[in-house]
């Protein structure tokens, strides 16, 4: 009776891991088309873009495929079962610093290449606008978030181990 | 570790192999062995009640305080 219980309890548990898997493999193809459509959309720009240009896709372009890259890990992590562990929780933590950087880029860039720009051509600057819109609020907020989750990975991490110590 | 397991000697004294036993409660023959061994941070009560009800005894046969160890200091106390 108890023995079928924890064939019962085992079996649910395998089930509950094959979904989670197999949820982390499609999102984590998912992410590498985005990572390829990323990298494509950046070389794509490049031709037509000038030197500013260039400078700008590059350094949101970068940062934004290595976020999706480290999202990809930490999901091919999920897939093996390793869900609450260290690797696993510093994937998801490098994956918002890249987001962190992305957004931050995308907003400081910008300006600071116009002023580049103008110094270059030996033209002058008069104004100089630095624009801070609500995608990038969302996107700086969806980046906080990130690291709160990876906070409570961490927290779960502590709480499945010292579950696994008790009998 | 204060807390001395005397699950062995209970085993001895029933007659009870660890096999027979981890089965009979749904453990793992491992973390039986690790039980035995005092190496575990916590024993649920319903494992506990179900190895007093397999090996017909009580909880203070299986454990025993020894107040001379050194107690294990545990950062979740603090």
């Amino acid at each position: 009776m108890q023995s079928n219980n924890l064939f019962s309890q085992i079996r649910n548990n395998m089930a509950v891991q094959s979904a989670l898997s197999r949820n982390a493999k499609i999102l984590r193809y998912v992410t590498y088309a985005g990572v390829a459509l990323v990298v494509a959309a950046t070389l794509a720009g490049l031709p037509a873009a000038d030197l500013p240009g260039v400078i700008l896709l590059v350094a949101t372009g970068v940062p934004f495929a290595l976020a999706l890259w480290e999202l990809s890990r930490m999901l091919g992590r999920a897939e093996q079962g390793e869900i609450f562990s260290q690797p696993t929780i510093a994937h998801l933590r490098r994956f918002a610093l890249f987001v962190l950087v992305t957004a931050i880029i995308s907003i400081f860039l910008p300006p600071i290449v116009a002023i580049a720009a103008a110094l270059w051509a030996a033209e002058g600057l008069e104004h100089v606008a630095v624009s801070f819109e609500g995608g990038d609020v969302f996107i700086l907020l969806i980046s906080a978030l990130l690291f709160f989750v990876a906070r409570l990975f961490e927290e779960a991490q502590r709480i499945a181990d010292e579950n696994r110590q008790i009998v | 570790m204060a807390i001395i397991v005397r699950l062995d000697v209970m085993l001895a004294l029933r007659k009870v192999r660890s096999k027979e036993l981890a089965a009979a409660i749904g453990i793992t023959e491992a973390n039986l062995s690790l039980l035995k061994a005092g190496k575990v941070k916590g024993i649920r009560f319903s494992t506990l009640e179900k190895i007093c009800a397999y090996l017909d005894c009580q909880p203070g046969d299986l454990l025993e305080f020894d107040g001379s160890l050194t107690p294990v200091d545990d950062p979740d106390d603090a």
